[in-house]
C-alpha cells in the first residue's frame, strides 16, 4: 500500500520515516515524498496505473497549494484518497478541503497517533 | 468815472476830466482790469489831445490801443493818428488812420475818419484829396448830427478855396462853419457830446479874420481876431494851465510811487517766494520724514508679523517632523504586523519539528532499549544514527526559530546605521524574506495561490548591508508584488476560452553585473499606469484602499536603498507586469 506525503518542508520525510518506521519496515506501507504540489502531480502522472492509494498534503506551499492539488487529484485520479495537513486549522480551509472531497483534515503539529489510526483504518478496509 | 470825466471834458474842464480819469486809470492799473485800462487810456488821450499835449496823448493812445477792446482800440488809433498829425508825422498819422478797421465803424465814426483823412491830406498838401474827403464828411455829419465835424469840414473847404485864391468862396464856407458852431441847438448838441463849441470857434475864427483881411475888410478881420483871442483866453487861462501842470507832476509822482510800489511788491513777492520755497521745503521735509517714519513702522510691523509667522512655521515644521517620525514608526509597525503572520508560520514550522523530533526520539530510545535486550547490534546502530540525526534536526530547527525571532526584533529596532552593516549573503536574505512575505500574505488571504520563482546568481559576492533594512525593502517589494498579482487575479474575471488561465507569478532574482549586485522583484500583475509611475516613491502615495496601505512602504524602501548608496528603479508594462530592481 503506497502513500504519498506532500510538503515543502523536506525534514517531513525524516520525521514520517521515523514515526512510521515499524509500518514501513514490516512492509505494511510504502511512503513516497514530494516537496511541492507540482512534483506530486508529476509523480502521479508518471505511473500508469498510479500505485499511490492515499495522499497526505500540506496546504500552505509556494506555487500550487494543497487545496489546488486536491482539486486536480479529484479530477485526474478520483480513486486516490487525499487528506490535508495544515498549520492553519481554520474553518475556511477545513470547509474548502471537505467540500472538495478530502478524506480527512489534520493540523500541524501532526498528531502521529491519530495519523496512524487513519492509516490503519484505511489498511483494514 | 469815465462818465464824470466826459462831463468835465464836455464842460471844457479838461484838467478836471484828466484828473478824474487819471485816478480812474490808477484804480484800473491796481485792479489789472485791462478793459478799463484801455478805456481810460483812450479817454485820457482824448483829454490830452484836447489840451494839445500830443506826446502824452500819443503815449496814452498807444496804451489804449494795446489794452482796449475793439472800440477803444479803434478810437485810440484815431487819437494816435491825430497826435501824429499834430506832431507833423503825417505818414505815421496816415498809417494809423488806415489801420482802423472800417468794418466796425459807425456812420458817425466814418465822418470822423473821413475828416481825419482830409486833415492829413490837407497837411500833406494833397489838396484835391483833402477837398474830396472834406466834402464827404458834411452829409454824414449832418445825418449823424455832428455840428463840429460839419464845421471843421466846412473850414477845411474854406482853407482849400483860400489856398486856391478864391477868397469869396472861402469866406462863404468859413462863415458857414462859424454859423454852424454858433447855432444854439448845435451848441447844446456839441456840449452833450462832450465837446466845447468855443474851442472850435476859436480855431476857425482866425481863418475868417484872415479872409476878411485878404479882402481888405479890416474891421471884420479885427472883430474875428478879438473873438478868437477871448475864446482862447477862456479856454486856456493861466489857472488851468497851472492846474494841468500840477496834475502832470502828480502823475509823474504817482508813476514814481507806482514804480517804487512795484519794486516793493516785487521785493515782497520775492520775499514771499523765498518764504514759500522755504515753507515748501519744510513741508516736503516733514512729508518725507513722515513717509520714512511710516515705512519704518510698517517695516517693524511686517518684521514682527514675519517673526510670528516664522515661529508658527517652525512650530508646524517641528510638529510635522514628529508626525512624520510617528508615521514612519507606524509604517514599521504595519510591516511588522505583516511580518507577524509570516513569522508565526515560520516559527511554528521549526517548533513543530523540534516537538516532533524530540517525541520520535523518545520513542526511538524505547526501541533502542528493546533492540539492545534482543542483542540486535546492527539495529541498535541504525537507531543510534537516527537519534543523532534527530538531535541535529532539533538543534537546526531550534536555531531557525530563534533566528526568526531575532530578525523580528531587529526589524523593529530604531536607529540603525552603517555600524550595523554586515557582509550579507543576499541570496539567503532574499530567500528568507521571500518566505516571510509569502507566509505573511498567505496568512491574510488563504485562498491566494501564487507561483514563486527564484533565480539566484550563485556567483553573488557578500554585500555589506544592514540586512534587516534590505530585508524590509524586499518585504515591501515582494508584498507589493503579491498584492499586484492578487489584484489582477481577482479583477480579471474568467479567462478567455482557449486562452491559458492567468497564473499569478512572483519572481525574485539576483544577478552580479560588474561590481554591482542586482536584486529584482518581478510580478505579472496589472502593471503601474504611466501617469502614477513617478509618484510611487513619494511619501504617502498609495493606490490601496484607505486603511490598507500607509503610502510609506516604497518611500522608506527608496530611502533605505539610497542610504546604502544604491538605487531602486522600476519598469512596468500593463501587459507583462512590473519589475523593481535594487542595485547595490
Amino acid at each position: 500500500m503506497k502513500f504519498l506525503v506532500v510538503d515543502d518542508e523536506k525534514d517531513v520525510e525524516i520525521l514520517f520515516r521515523q514515526k512510521l518506521r515499524k509500518e514501513i519496515s514490516s512492509g505494511e506501507i510504502e511512503i513516497e515524498f514530494a516537496f511541492s504540489a507540482n512534483e506530486a502531480l508529476e509523480l502521479l502522472r508518471s505511473r500508469k496505473p498510479p500505485d499511490v492509494m492515499y495522499i497526505f498534503s500540506d496546504i500552505n506551499m509556494p506555487g500550487m497549494t494543497g487545496l489546488d492539488l486536491l482539486d486536480k487529484v479529484k479530477v485526474e485520479f478520483p480513486e486516490i484518497k487525499v487528506s490535508m495537513i495544515s498549520a492553519y486549522g481554520d474553518g475556511e480551509n477545513y470547509d474548502r478541503a471537505m467540500s472538495s472531497g478530502a478524506k480527512g483534515f489534520f493540523t500541524k503539529p501532526i498528531d502521529f497517533d491519530t495519523l496512524k489510526e487513519e492509516i490503519q483504518g484505511f489498511l483494514n478496509k | 468815472m469815465n462818465l464824470i470825466g466826459d462831463l468835465m471834458h464836455s464842460l471844457g474842464n479838461y484838467p478836471k476830466a484828466l484828473e478824474i480819469r487819471l485816478s480812474g486809470l490808477e484804480i484800473a492799473e491796481n485792479a489789472q482790469d485791462s478793459m478799463a485800462l484801455g478805456n481810460f487810456n483812450e479817454r485820457i488821450a482824448a483829454d490830452y489831445l484836447a489840451m494839445k499835449d500830443f506826446s502824452n496823448a500819443l503815449t496814452h493812445a498807444k496804451f489804449g490801443d494795446l489794452y482796449g477792446l475793439q472800440r477803444a482800440k479803434s478810437l485810440s488809433k484815431y487819437h494816435i493818428a491825430y497826435a501824429f498829425y499834430h506832431l507833423n508825422q503825417l505818414d505815421s498819422a496816415l498809417y494809423y488812420a488806415r489801420l482802423r478797421e472800417t468794418n466796425y465803424l459807425t456812420q458817425a465814426d466814418i465822418a470822423d475818419q473821413n475828416l481825419l483823412l482830409a486833415d492829413i491830406f490837407e497837411k500833406k498838401r494833397d489838396n484835391k484829396l483833402a477837398l474830396t474827403f472834406y466834402r464827404t464828411v458834411i452829409p454824414d455829419a449832418r445825418i449823424t448830427y455832428r455840428p463840429v465835424l460839419e464845421a471843421r469840414a466846412l473850414a477845411g473847404i474854406a482853407r482849400y478855396f483860400q489856398r486856391a485864391g478864391q477868397i469869396d468862396s472861402a469866406l462863404l464856407y468859413a462863415r458857414h462853419a462859424i454859423a454852424t458852431l454858433q447855432r444854439k441847438d448845435n451848441q447844446r448838441e456839441i456840449l452833450v457830446r462832450g465837446e466845447n463849441p468855443d474851442y472850435h470857434l476859436s480855431e476857425i475864427s482866425p481863418l475868417v479874420a484872415d479872409l476878411y483881411k485878404s479882402k481888405g475888410q479890416l474891421d471884420s478881420a479885427y472883430f474875428f481876431l478879438q473873438y478868437a483871442t477871448s475864446l482862447k483866453d477862456s479856454l486856456f487861462n493861466t489857472d488851468k494851465i497851472r492846474q494841468f501842470q500840477t496834475l502832470t507832476f502828480n502823475e509823474t509822482a504817482r508813476k514814481e510811487e507806482l514804480e517804487q510800489e512795484k519794486q516793493a511788491a516785487q521785493q515782497r513777492y520775492q520775499t514771499r517766494l523765498t518764504m514759500n520755497a522755504l515753507g515748501f521745503i519744510i513741508i516736503t521735509f516733514f512729508i518725507i520724514a513722515f513717509i520714512l517714519y511710516r515705512n519704518n513702522r510698517q517695516k517693524q510691523t511686517a518684521n514682527a508679523l514675519l517673526h510670528t509667522q516664522k515661529e508658527e512655521i517652525e512650530k508646524t515644521l517641528a510638529e510635522l517632523k514628529s508626525t512624520q517620525t510617528q508615521l514612519i514608526q507606524a509604517e514599521k509597525l504595519a510591516s511588522l504586523g505583516e511580518l507577524t503572520a509570516g513569522i508565526a508560520h515560520e516559527i511554528q514550522n521549526p517548533l513543530n519539528f523540534v516537538n516532533n523530533f524530540s517525541e520520535v526520539s523518545a520513542e526511538m530510545l524505547n526501541e533502542l532499549k528493546e533492540e539492545l535486550a534482543k542483542g540486535e547490534t546492527e539495529e541498535v546502530h541504525a537507531i543510534a544514527d537516527d537519534l543523532k540525526t534527530n538531535l541535529q534536526k532539533i538543534t537546526h530547527h531550534g536555531q531557525r526559530a530563534s533566528s526568526i525571532v531575532k530578525s523580528m526584533l531587529e526589524h523593529s529596532r530604531q536607529g540603525r546605521d552603517a555600524m550595523h552593516r554586515v557582509s550579507t549573503d543576499i541570496n539567503a536574505l532574499a530567500d528568507e524574506y521571500m518566505r516571510l512575505a509569502y507566509h505573511g500574505w498567505r496568512a491574510k488571504d488563504n485562498g491566494f495561490n501564487c507561483n514563486i520563482e527564484t533565480h539566484f546568481d550563485p556567483e553573488l559576492p557578500l554585500v555589506s548591508v544592514i540586512p534587516q533594512d534590505i530585508g524590509r525593502v524586499l518585504l515591501n517589494l515582494i508584498g507589493n508584488a503579491f498584492y499586484a498579482v492578487h489584484q489582477r487575479a481577482t479583477t480579471l474575471g474568467a479567462p478567455l476560452v482557449g486562452a491559458p488561465p492567468y497564473q499569478p507569478t512572483v519572481t525574485v532574482s539576483t544577478q552580479k553585473i560588474d561590481n554591482q549586485t542586482l536584486i529584482r522583484v518581478t510580478d505579472n500583475g496589472p502593471g503601474i499606469p504611466e501617469p502614477i509611475r513617478e509618484k510611487i516613491f513619494q511619501p504617502f502615495f498609495t493606490t490601496k484602499p484607505t486603511g490598507q496601505g500607509t503610502g510609506l512602504g516604497l518611500s522608506l524602501s527608496y530611502d533605505i536603498v539610497k542610504a546604502h548608496g544604491g538605487a531602486i528603479t522600476v519598469e512596468s508594462n500593463e501587459d507583462t507586469g512590473t519589475t523593481f530592481t535594487i542595485t547595490l
